[in-house]
C-alpha cells in the first residue's frame, strides 16, 4: 500500500508538469497579450509596447520559459499582472469559494441521485422508475447555464426567494452564505444528480441479479436488509468513481455557474484571467486544478480498497 | 399535488402583486440620505493613472476630484481650483479652495496637486499634458504654478475630470510612485472614501463626512456633490444576469451592459428605469494608414461613400429614435461642434460614387481585413454587406477584447477596425487624433493643426484650428465617423437623481435611494 501510494505521488509530477509546460507555450502563442488589456482601449501602440517591455513579454519565448521554470519549480507563480497580488493568495482565496460551492453542489447531487437511483432500481418498470428515468434523461440533457437561468427566473425574480447573484462569505454570515449559494449549488448539483441516478440505478439492477443477492434472499433475509446490506453496498463501489469524476466536473461546471451568478470563485478568476491574458493567474489556476484532479483520483482509488475487500494494492 | 399547485400559484400571485405594490410606492423625487447604492461594475484596479481602461475609473470618479471638472455636457468648470490665471503664454497660476481635506483628514495643499500632476504627466492617460508640461510647483500652501514648454490654453480641458484621470491625491501617497505601478490605496478629497477593495469581489466606499462641496448647483461632475447614500458598493456582474439583479434590487445601477436595441422592452418593464444619454457615443470605422490598401485615399473614399450611417444605426440601436445624423466629432451642445466637411458625410450612401472611387483607386478585389468585436459591433455584417454592394470585398475578423487591442497595434494584421467613440471635452482628448493610436494618422497637415489646437493661447485661435481639423477629418478620411447614438444605463426603480451625463465615466454622488 505504501509503495503504491509513493508510486502514485511520484507520478503526480509528470502528470502536472506536462500540461503546465503545454499551457505555457499555448498561452504565449495564442493571440492577444496582457499588455493590451492593461493599457486599455484607448492605448497607443507605443503605450502597449511599453507595458510589454515592463512585463518582460518582449523577451524571447525561451528566455520567458526559463524565467518561468525557475519560479514554478519553487511553486512561485509570481503576481497577477492586474491585481498586483500574489497568485498563490488569489488562487487560494478563490479556490475556497469554489470548494464551498462544489461541496454544496455535491451534497445536492449525492443526496438526491443515489437515493432516487435505488428507489427506481428496486421498482424497475414501475411508474416511479419511468418518471425518474425520464427526469434523469432531461437532467443529463440540460445545460447547466440554462437550468441556472430558469432557477434565477423562478426563484430569484418572480418569487424572490433566493438572490439572483452575489456571494457572502461563511465567516461573514453563515445564513446569507447558504442563501446566496443555494441556487448555484442546486443548478450545478441537480444535473450531476441525474448522472448519479443513472449509475446507481444501473448498479442496483446489476447487483439484484448477482448470486450473493440470490443467496441472501434464499437465507430468508428481509428484502430491506438485502437491499441495504448487499445490493446497495455492491452498487456503491462504481459510484465512488462517478462521484470522484462528478467532483471534477462540478469544479469545471463552476466556471459557467460562477460567471452567471457573479460568484468570485476559481472559475470566475480563471475566466477573467483568460479574458485579460493574465498568464500567471491562468497558470496558477490550472496548476491547482491539475493537482486537485490527480489527488482526487488517488483518493478514489484508495477508497476502493476500503469499500471492496477484494481490491488490494 | 393539486393543493401544492394551488399554493405555488397563490404564492406567485401574492409575491407579484406585493412586488408591484412595493415599486409603486417608492418615492424617488425627493432626495434622501441613507442606504447602500450598488453599482454593477467591478474595477480591476482603483488607480486611474495606471490604465486608460475607463471601466477602472468609475470608483475613482466617485472618490476623487481634480482641479477642473466636466459638467453633464462635457463643459469645463473649476473643481478643486478656486480660480486660475493664464498669462497667455506658458504659465498658469491656480489658487486652490481652502478648507478642503483628504479622506485621511489632512488638508489639501499645493504640493499635493504638484505631485499628483507630475505623476499624471508621466502616465499614458496624461501623455498629452506631459508633452507640454515643463514644471509644476507649489508657490504657497494654496497656490500652484504650472509652467508649460509652449503656450496652450488647453490645460483646464486636459486636466478636467472625469474625462481625464488628473485626480489630486496626497503627495505622501503619490510621490515617487511611477504611474505604471498602481497605488496601494486611494486617498482623495471626494464625497466618498475607500473602505474596502477586494479584487473580483467588491469595492466599498463610505460617505466622507469631512467633504467640502462646491456651492454651485450640481451638473455632471461639476458643482455641488452630495453623498446621499451612506455607502456605494461596486460588485461584479454578468451581462446576462444584470437585469435580474436590477429587478430584484440586488443592484441599483448598471452603467453599461444593457443593450440599446432592447430599450422598448426595458421601458415596458415596471421594475427597470432605462436612462438614455442622447448622443453619448458614435460608431467609427478606422483605417490603417500605415500600410496596406487603406493607405490609398480613393479606397477610403469608396468605403465612406458605400456606408449608410442611418442603416448602421438602425442595426445597432433597433430604431433611429436615438440616432443623431451629425458629421461632427462633438455634439451640437458642445462649443467644439462644427459642421465643417459635413457635405462629404451627407453625400453618403452613394454606391455609384463608391464604385467610381474604387476604379480610381485601382482596387483589385483583395478582401479588406476588418477587425471587430462581436459583443460590441453588431453592425459588422451590415457593413460587410454595404461595402460588398459597392464592390468592396471584406474579410470580417471577429476577435475578443484583448486580442482586438493587441492585433490592431500591429499594422500588418488589419486594414480597418470598428470602434466606438465617446463624448470629449476638448479635441486634444479625442484618442483617434493621437498619432500613436492604431490607424496612425500622422500627416504634416494634421500634426500642424493639432499643434495649433494644443498651443493656441486663446480659445478663438484653437476653435479656428479645430474647424480646419474637422474639415480635414472628412477630406483626408483617417476614419469614417458615423452619426451619434444614445448610450444606455439602467437603474432600478428605487433610484433617484441619476440624470444623463455625457462621457464614459461618472461618479455616483447626487444619487439617492427612494423611500
Amino acid at each position: 500500500m505504501t509503495n503504491y501510494l509513493l508510486k502514485r505521488l511520484g507520478a503526480l509530477l509528470p502528470t502536472v508538469a506536462v500540461p503546465m509546460v503545454l499551457l505555457f507555450v499555448m498561452l504565449r502563442l495564442a493571440p492577444g497579450d496582457p499588455a493590451a488589456a492593461i493599457a486599455g482601449d484607448s492605448a497607443t501602440s507605443e503605450e502597449i509596447a511599453e507595458v510589454r517591455t515592463r512585463l518582460g513579454l518582449d523577451a524571447s519565448l525561451w528566455e520567458q520559459f526559463l524565467t518561468w521554470l525557475g519560479r514554478v519549480v519553487r511553486l512561485d507563480f509570481g503576481n497577477s499582472l492586474f491585481a498586483d497580488q500574489a497568485v498563490s493568495g488569489l488562487v487560494a482565496e478563490h479556490a475556497l469559494v469554489t470548494v464551498q460551492l462544489t461541496v454544496l453542489a455535491l451534497a445536492v447531487a449525492v443526496l438526491i441521485g443515489p437515493a432516487l437511483g435505488i428507489a427506481a432500481g428496486t421498482r424497475r418498470h414501475g411508474l416511479l422508475d419511468r418518471v425518474l428515468v425520464f427526469g434523469s434523461s432531461v437532467g443529463i440533457a440540460l445545460p447547466s447555464f440554462w437550468l441556472a437561468v430558469l432557477l434565477i427566473a423562478v426563484f430569484g425574480v418572480v418569487w424572490q426567494v433566493f438572490p439572483v447573484a452575489g456571494y457572502v462569505s461563511f465567516t461573514e454570515d453563515p445564513v446569507l452564505f447558504l442563501h446566496h449559494l443555494a441556487l448555484p449549488a442546486i443548478s450545478l448539483g441537480l444535473l450531476e444528480a441525474a448522472t448519479l441516478f443513472r449509475y446507481s440505478r444501473a448498479g442496483v439492477l446489476d447487483s439484484l441479479h448477482q448470486p450473493f443477492v440470490t443467496t441472501a434472499r434464499s437465507m430468508g433475509l428481509p428484502e430491506r436488509t438485502v437491499i441495504r446490506k448487499y445490493v446497495f453496498r455492491a452498487a456503491v463501489v462504481p459510484m465512488v468513481t462517478v462521484v470522484g469524476l462528478t467532483t471534477g466536473s462540478l469544479m469545471g461546471g463552476a466556471v459557467v455557474t460562477e460567471s452567471i451568478f457573479s460568484i468570485p470563485g476559481l472559475g470566475q478568476l480563471l475566466l477573467t484571467a483568460v479574458q485579460r491574458r493574465d498568464y500567471p493567474v491562468i497558470e496558477g489556476c490550472i496548476f491547482f486544478i491539475a493537482v486537485v484532479y490527480v489527488l482526487l483520483n488517488l483518493v478514489i482509488d484508495l477508497l476502493y480498497s476500503l469499500l471492496d475487500p477484494r481490491i488490494r494494492y | 399535488m393539486k393543493t401544492l399547485r394551488q399554493l405555488l400559484a397563490a404564492a406567485l400571485v401574492v409575491s407579484t402583486v406585493a412586488g408591484c405594490a412595493a415599486k409603486a410606492t417608492v418615492d424617488t423625487t425627493t432626495p434622501r440620505r441613507g442606504g447602500e447604492l450598488v453599482i454593477a461594475s467591478m474595477p480591476t484596479a482603483l488607480d486611474p493613472v495606471y490604465s486608460t481602461l475607463r471601466s477602472n475609473w468609475l470608483a475613482a470618479a466617485t472618490m476623487c476630484e481634480g482641479l477642473w471638472e466636466n459638467d453633464a455636457r462635457m463643459g469645463v468648470h473649476n473643481g478643486l481650483a478656486q480660480d486660475y490665471e493664464y498669462d497667455g503664454a506658458t504659465t498658469y497660476t491656480v489658487r486652490l479652495r481652502g478648507g478642503v481635506t483628504f479622506h485621511d483628514g489632512q488638508p489639501l495643499r499645493a504640493e499635493d496637486v504638484a505631485a499628483s500632476l507630475r505623476r499624471y504627466a508621466g502616465s499614458s492617460p496624461g501623455a498629452t499634458f506631459g508633452k507640454i508640461l515643463d514644471a509644476v510647483s507649489a508657490v504657497d500652501d494654496l497656490t500652484v504654478v504650472i509652467k508649460l514648454k509652449q503656450p496652450s490654453s488647453a490645460v483646464p480641458a486636459l486636466l478636467s475630470t472625469p474625462d481625464t484621470a488628473a485626480y489630486v491625491m496626497p503627495a505622501r501617497l503619490v510621490a515617487g510612485v511611477p504611474p505604471n505601478k498602481p497605488l496601494p490605496r486611494i486617498v482623495c478629497t471626494g464625497p466618498y472614501k475607500l473602505r474596502e477593495f477586494v479584487p473580483d469581489r467588491q469595492v466599498v466606499l463610505d460617505r466622507f463626512d469631512g467633504y467640502q462641496a462646491r456651492a454651485e448647483p450640481p451638473d455632471g461632475a461639476s458643482g455641488a456633490k452630495t453623498a446621499y447614500a451612506d455607502r456605494v458598493k461596486f460588485v461584479p456582474y454578468n451581462d446576462s444576469n444584470v437585469l435580474n439583479q436590477l429587478r430584484t434590487d440586488a443592484v441599483d445601477i448598471a452603467p453599461s451592459g444593457p443593450l440599446m436595441d432592447q430599450l422598448p422592452s426595458y421601458r415596458r418593464d415596471d421594475k427597470l428605469n432605462p436612462v438614455v444619454v442622447p448622443g453619448g457615443q458614435f460608431r467609427l470605422v478606422q483605417f490603417n494608414l500605415k500600410q496596406g490598401p487603406a493607405t490609398n485615399l480613393a479606397l477610403r473614399q469608396a468605403v465612406q461613400r458605400a456606408l449608410d450611417p442611418k442603416q448602421i444605426a438602425l442595426q445597432s440601436l433597433g430604431s433611429t429614435e436615438n440616432f443623431l445624423d451629425d458629421s461632427g466629432m462633438f455634439l451640437d451642445t458642445s462649443p467644439w461642434h462644427s459642421t465643417a466637411g459635413s457635405q462629404v458625410y451627407r453625400a453618403a450612401p452613394d454606391v455609384e460614387g463608391a464604385r467610381r472611387a474604387l476604379a480610381e483607386a485601382g482596387y483589385d478585389g483583395t478582401p479588406l481585413r476588418v477587425l471587430y468585436r462581436p459583443s460590441r459591433d453588431p453592425h459588422a455584417e451590415l457593413i460587410r454587406q454595404q461595402l460588398a454592394a459597392a464592390g468592396i470585398n471584406v474579410a470580417l475578423q471577429a476577435t475578443d477584447e484583448t486580442s482586438f487591442t493587441s492585433r490592431r497595434a500591429d499594422p500588418a494584421q488589419w486594414d480597418m477596425f470598428l470602434a466606438t467613440g465617446t463624448s470629449y471635452s476638448d479635441p486634444l482628448t479625442v484618442v483617434f487624433f493621437s498619432s500613436g493610436f492604431p490607424g496612425w494618422w500622422n500627416t504634416p497637415a494634421k500634426n500642424a493643426l493639432m499643434n495649433r489646437i494644443l498651443s493656441g493661447a486663446d480659445e478663438p485661435a484653437r476653435q479656428a484650428a479645430w474647424t480646419e481639423l474637422q474639415e480635414l477629418v472628412w477630406t483626408d478620411l483617417p476614419f469614417v465617423k458615423l452619426g451619434f447614438e444614445g448610450n444606455l444605463a439602467v437603474t432600478s426603480t428605487r433610484i433617484g437623481g441619476f440624470t444623463p451625463a455625457l462621457g464614459t465615466v461618472r461618479g455616483f454622488y447626487n444619487v439617492w435611494l427612494g423611500r
